[in-house]
């Protein structure tokens, strides 16, 4: 059991890292587009109709993609005060007790995202700009991140959980 | 329910929940669902997939992950050393010239780089062991290092700013402006300080040894290594202060120009893309959950009529405006103790800034007095960021204390610096109506 526990913590361990390394690349797209539109409009005068539709959009899946990375590194700032003073199993123990909330506020995300993004699958939808490229996958990203995120932090309340009960890392 | 009555629970629960050490932007997101399904009803649960669709489709905040890279591409390749080889040689005989030196790098690096804190590490361990080899007292090598690292948010590019204005409303091009000058001051101030004081007890920082200043080529050739960083600068801001582009094209611009800076230097290796965008992707995700979790909750309070009844009852009340403001500044400085500046911006601002509007004040200078409130947080215990990343880079023989009693006459100085600043708004008005009215 516990082996099983900790093999499926880490494989959702490596699953966000992996994620983390995919989405960090999409900067140096997301720097070439806008820098591609500047020189476009400024040198050859000739404006792109996608340019600035594209950055965005690459900068919505970068920027909530990255939650599930930023979690795994405990890149998520919390108020230190009475936190670095607490044992390991002292913060587990709360980390353990607050993290429904955490869960019903991602949930909730999640939840509502899935059902806008399904709708936006099943009638194909565009966006209403003059490049209007589908925008139906970009939709489903955001599920799809939050899902990442939600595993990233199942598994630390599983680690939380163990440490808690039975005094052990797991 | 009484808008009062509404504002203690929601934020005494925040609080709570913050104290229990959960991630800033979980304790305002849970607060505000939590505060919707209970006060609103399950109608309110919409609003979180519209504020995540907010943050995800929002042209301003690309800036952010933009402006982050291009600073830890440029930190990453080692532009500070080379700015500081260049004030050793520059120093001759002038007393407290490292020190002087110093400070200026910290404005340079606060200029390249978005975030707060970089100057700090950077100069922690560049300048900090050259200068108290060359028997500069402790408590103003330290004490500098930390002021001039805080200046990183009120010269632009700020991340700060960029959030401020997503709040706001306010141009981010604006808010920009309205830092350059403020920072030059505060800078200016720094230094004169530095060198008055080593002025009149030189052993706080003596003049090199004759042996180690340099010749006047040396000199020339040192320029060399500020021409790439200060062409990358002056073009990026030139490119939002001139309206040539919007802030966010300018950041993209500003990563790959640091790029290419890397590349001129031949630091530009795997290595560097890998140290650079990580941690670019953490705190560009850290940036966004806190963005929800802000918007989140301050949609619900909003949403619930608390914004709008807090601010009549602000506005109408019969006190000098003078008082509220002064009043705002003061919890800015507490909260400052305790709590992180980010979480301190997502808290107070979407119920301070209808305030200060609704009370005739102007809502880009309110943004730069935050800032440089905020400097003198990142300087004070108990929860002092600077204070930290200090920590983390002294040799062993500073200690706390030292760390404690050398930011004093910095933060006596910042102070001086708000208070200029309340007393003058043109200090920092005077470059954004210049430029973009």
């Amino acid at each position: 059991m516990r082996r099983k526990l900790s093999l499926v913590v880490r494989k959702i361990d490596s699953l966000s890292v992996w994620s983390g390394r995919i989405l960090a690349g999409l900067i140096l797209v997301m720097s070439g587009v806008i820098v591609y539109e500047v020189v476009a409009r400024y040198l050859f005068n000739s404006p792109t109709i996608w340019g600035l539709e594209l950055a965005t959009m690459i900068f919505g899946t970068y920027i909530l993609g990255a939650g599930a990375w930023t979690w795994y590194r405990g890149g998520h700032v919390r108020m230190d005060v009475f936190y670095n003073h607490w044992s390991k199993r002292t913060r587990a123990v709360i980390d353990a007790f607050t993290f429904p909330l955490v869960l019903l506020f991602l949930g909730v995300i999640f939840w509502k995202s899935s059902v806008y993004g399904i709708e936006a699958v099943r009638v194909m939808e565009h966006s209403h700009t003059v490049w209007g490229p589908p925008v139906y996958h970009w939709k489903m990203t955001l599920p799809l991140a939050i899902f990442l995120m939600m595993l990233q932090g199942l598994a630390d309340f599983t680690r939380n959980a163990t440490l808690a009960i039975t005094g052990k890392e797991l | 329910m009484d808008p009062l009555i509404l504002t203690a629970v929601m934020f005494i629960s925040m609080l709570a929940l913050m104290a229990t050490g959960l991630p800033i932007a979980f304790s305002l997101g849970g607060v505000g669902v939590m505060a919707g399904l209970l006060l609103w009803g399950p109608s309110s649960l919409e609003l979180l997939y519209f504020s995540a669709m907010e943050v995800m489709r929002n042209w301003v905040l690309i800036a952010v992950p933009l402006f982050i890279f291009m600073g830890y591409v440029l930190h990453e390749s080692d532009i500070a050393k080379d700015l500081f080889d260049a004030v050793l040689l520059w120093a001759g005989g002038v007393k407290g010239a490292l020190g002087m030196g110093t400070v200026a790098i910290c404005a340079v690096i606060a200029a390249m780089v978005g975030i707060s804190g970089a100057a700090t590490l950077s100069m922690g361990v560049i300048a900090l062991p050259a200068m108290l080899n060359r028997n500069y007292d402790k408590h103003i090598a330290v004490g500098l290092i930390q002021a001039g690292g805080a200046l990183g948010f009120l010269i632009p590019p700020s991340m700060m700013m960029i959030m401020y204005g997503f709040l706001s409303g306010v141009s981010v091009g604006q808010l920009f402006a309205g830092g350059v000058l403020p920072g030059l001051m505060l800078a200016g101030m720094y230094i004169a300080y530095i060198g008055v004081r080593c002025q009149i007890q030189p052993h706080m920082g003596p003049a090199l040894p004759v042996a180690e200043r340099g010749t006047f080529n040396q000199k020339i050739a040192a320029i060399r290594v500020l021409l790439l960083p200060a062409l990358l600068i002056f073009f990026v801001m030139g490119c939002i202060f001139s309206g040539i582009t919007s802030p966010t094209e300018a950041a993209g611009v500003g990563a790959v120009g640091a790029l290419i800076c890397a590349a001129l230097r031949r630091k530009l290796t795997w290595d560097l893309i890998k140290k650079a965008t990580l941690p670019t992707l953490e705190l560009s995700g850290f940036t966004a959950w806190i963005i929800i979790g802000a918007v989140v909750f301050s949609k619900v309070y909003t949403g619930l009529g608390a914004t709008a009844m807090i601010k009549s009852y602000m506005v109408g009340l019969d006190v000098n405006p003078w008082f509220i403001l002064i009043v705002m500044q003061l919890s800015f400085f507490f909260f400052g103790m305790f709590m992180d500046d980010i979480a301190i911006l997502f808290m107070c601002m979407p119920i301070y800034i209808p305030i200060i509007t609704g009370l005739g004040f102007d809502p880009v200078w309110f943004a730069i007095l935050y800032i440089v409130n905020m400097q003198m947080a990142f300087l004070t215990p108990p929860y002092g960021v600077n204070l930290f990343y200090m920590k983390a880079v002294v040799p062993k023989d500073v200690t706390m204390g030292d760390i404690y009693m050398s930011v004093i006459p910095f933060v006596i100085l910042q102070l001086v610096g708000l208070i200029l600043l309340m007393l003058f708004p043109q200090i920092i008005l005077w470059l954004p109506t210049m430029l973009f009215r």
